[in-house]
């Protein structure tokens, strides 16, 4: 932000400006955005409209008169209920809010100072229910817009009531807890961001004095790019993973050459920016961003360092997927996708080298390449502003997410060093639970029918509503399984639903999340069913298949399962003669229902 | 040869700044004949003029510069002021 010229923002303007005069001539997907500010900030409208163009949406920009923030969400006919925007941006600032004590704050006690600044929030964060509700779709990014000075600053002890700075801090500490109100609040804390950078390039006294502007062009670029940055982290990024180099990258100096205890990292000069970049990065592993390795190494060196140099923060359990070889690097990086099942255009790859920078460019345009600063001290800075990683918050599945893709990888690993599949089973000690579905996990049940498209027999879109309704019938049975194994517990990852009718008993639905393909699972849960069915008194299972553009890879699950087909996609085992058998090295265990 | 130069580079940034043809910008400009140079299009224009001419508008200067002779004059002397 801080090195934007003039001559950028002139640009930007101009570039939004043509936007706004042609719409959305590129069809990108578009937004709604009323910008609501106590003070003159209508040239921030085309502005915003570039640096929404820069996360790809179109924005259609509209500005409420300036000063009118609670008057126009009280007042039903104000442009935001004309417009019905997607994205209201509210400007309060600080100054505005608390003006009588800005004016004279002789005439303030420290309690009346608080008590203003308590009733200014109060009053700004019941027009923020208010506009939630009237606009039940839109999300509010309301601004911590901080003051440029505070309103008695020659009284020097920053706790004097007459200084004024208790009752700032408070008001802004208020319109940061409006976060709280709901997840369709969103604070933009300008006042934070801009410690780093400082406002004075942003101020200019003429546009004050002469228009009502608190920012200049300037200013209302950058606060425009943190607004939009917001918004971008607020729709959901789309970057999951970090594809790392490792020397030169992770530590200073070529593994290979100068050995284990040759290689910079440490808890001194350059050896601690290359460790202050792998806790940087840890911090990203443990807000659900995975890390993986595209390394041309020898992997008997690399993997050494990983686990054995005393100074490495990252160690191999942090790594969801790992390449050390001697091909390129685009291979390697197909490979992760593939092996991590997500898509290419999710992932970042860091790498010192401009040449497979450049090469990875050419190679996989869809994955992001940022330039990484070429001195290891600016690199741990880097990594924290990187608005690519950002989000607004962080849920439990974020917490855990590289865990889980950690174990992932070691059963892979496993899987690739026992000599049989038989073999690998039996090493992975694995443990399937089945039990009835029941409302606490109807929730989960639902999110793996929405999401499921590989193996899923029936591709059945079930909602939490459609499976409650299904579990009132006595004609119906569901069952949800969680595997467990030598490396860990894995939650819910797979469904089976059962419809009995008559002598036969169908297979409704069965699903099975794509992490625990390959172990047989399936097997498990069909064994089951089938079990069911036979207790129900049933002659027949009946099997489906209802083919999808991804389900491909069980079109023949049922007559590998010794089903015969008796239609088209209809399959049907014979209970009196034949059963599935349970796979081997697995134990089954079948829970009652509550 | 110069003073035409002049007054085209300031129609130009004009006729940026609002958003209309250069040809729609007359020699007598002002915000009475141009569509667009409100209070806060003219406060758009002095920001355009100074980057383009590189020249700081004190406050009153952007008070007063409300026509395109004024603002010629202004860059005129400007610009002789520079050169002596």
């Amino acid at each position: 932000v801080s090195d934007l010229s003039a001559q950028d923002v002139f640009q930007r303007r101009s570039r939004g400006l043509a936007l706004q005069r042609e719409g959305n001539s590129r069809g990108l997907p578009s937004v709604g955005v009323v910008v609501l500010s106590s003070f003159t900030a209508d040239l921030i409208s085309p502005l915003v409209a570039e640096a929404l163009e820069r996360a790809g949406l179109y924005g259609d920009i509209r500005l409420g008169d300036f000063g009118q923030i609670e008057q126009a969400i009280l007042d039903p006919d104000s442009v935001l209920y004309r417009a019905r925007p997607d994205i209201v941006v509210l400007i309060p600032a600080v100054e505005d809010l608390l003006a009588p004590l800005f004016a004279r704050p002789s005439q303030f006690t420290a309690a009346t100072a608080h008590d203003l600044a308590e009733s200014q929030a109060a009053s700004l964060s019941r027009a923020v229910e208010i506009l939630l509700q009237r606009l039940p779709a839109a999300t509010c990014y309301v601004v911590a817009f901080g003051p440029q000075h505070l309103p008695a600053e020659y009284v020097l002890d920053p706790r004097s009531p007459q200084r004024g700075q208790a009752a700032v801090e408070s008001l802004l500490g208020k319109l940061r807890d409006l976060s709280a109100l709901s997840t369709r609040v969103v604070v933009v804390d300008w006042e934070w961001h801009t410690r780093r950078t400082g406002t004075a390039a942003f101020h200019d006294p003429r546009l004050w004095f002469l228009a009502r502007m608190r920012l200049n062009p300037l200013g209302l670029a950058a606060l425009a790019d943190l607004i939009v940055g917001h918004v971008g982290a607020a729709r959901g990024r789309p970057y999951k993973v970090v594809v790392l180099d490792l020397d030169d990258t992770l530590w200073g100096g070529v593994v290979g050459e100068v050995g284990l205890h040759g290689i910079e990292l440490g808890e001194e000069g350059l050896g601690l920016a290359f460790q202050e970049f792998q806790r940087e990065l840890l911090k990203l592993h443990d807000a659900g961003i995975l890390l993986t390795i595209a390394s041309k190494n020898n992997p008997d060196d690399a993997l050494e360092v990983l686990r054995d140099h005393p100074s490495m923060v990252l160690k191999q359990e942090h790594f969801a997927g790992v390449r050390i070889n001697w091909q390129d690097k685009a291979t390697s990086v197909r490979e992760l996708a593939d092996e991590l099942n997500l898509g290419i255009d999710s992932f970042v790859f860091l790498d010192d080298n401009p040449v497979e920078r450049e090469w990875l460019r050419r190679a996989l345009p869809d994955v992001l390449v940022p330039d990484l600063p070429p001195d290891p001290v600016d690199r741990p800075a880097f990594l924290r502003q990187a608005p690519v990683f950002q989000r607004v918050t962080l849920t439990e599945a974020d917490r855990t997410r590289g865990e889980t893709y950690a174990l992932q990888a070691r059963r892979a690993e496993l899987r690739s060093s026992a000599s049989s599949f038989e073999e690998f089973l039996a090493s992975l000690e694995q443990e399937v639970t089945i039990e009835p579905l029941q409302p606490q996990s109807l929730g989960r049940a639902a999110q793996m029918c929405q999401r499921t498209n590989q193996f899923n027999l029936t591709t059945r879109r079930y909602t939490a509503a459609d499976l409650e309704e299904m579990l009132r019938t006595a004609e119906t049975e569901a069952y949800v399984l969680a595997v467990k194994d030598r490396f860990g517990e894995g939650g819910i990852t797979g469904l089976g639903i059962l419809k009995l009718n008559g002598d036969s008993a169908e297979v409704d639905s069965m699903l099975l999340s794509c992490r625990m393909l390959g172990r047989r699972i399936e097997d498990v849960l069909l064994h089951v069913l089938a079990e069911r069915a036979r207790e129900r008194g049933a002659r027949y299972l009946v099997g489906r298949y209802l083919p999808t553009a991804k389900n491909t890879q069980v079109a023949s699950f049922y007559p590998q399962h010794g089903f015969e087909a008796v239609g088209d996609g209809v399959f049907r085992l014979d209970l009196a003669r034949q059963s599935v058998d349970p796979p081997p090295h697995t134990a089954v265990r079948m829970l009652a229902g509550a | 040869v110069r003073e035409t130069t002049l007054r085209e580079n300031v129609k130009r940034v004009m006729a940026a700044t609002f958003r209309v043809p250069a040809s729609r910008v007359p020699d007598d400009a002002s915000p009475q004949n141009v569509a667009g140079w409100d209070s806060l299009g003219h406060i758009e224009l002095m920001l355009a003029l100074e980057m383009e001419f590189k020249v700081p508008l004190p406050t009153e200067a952007i008070i007063e510069l409300v026509s395109l002779e004024a603002i010629e004059g202004f860059l005129r002397e400007r610009a002789h002021a520079a050169t002596k």
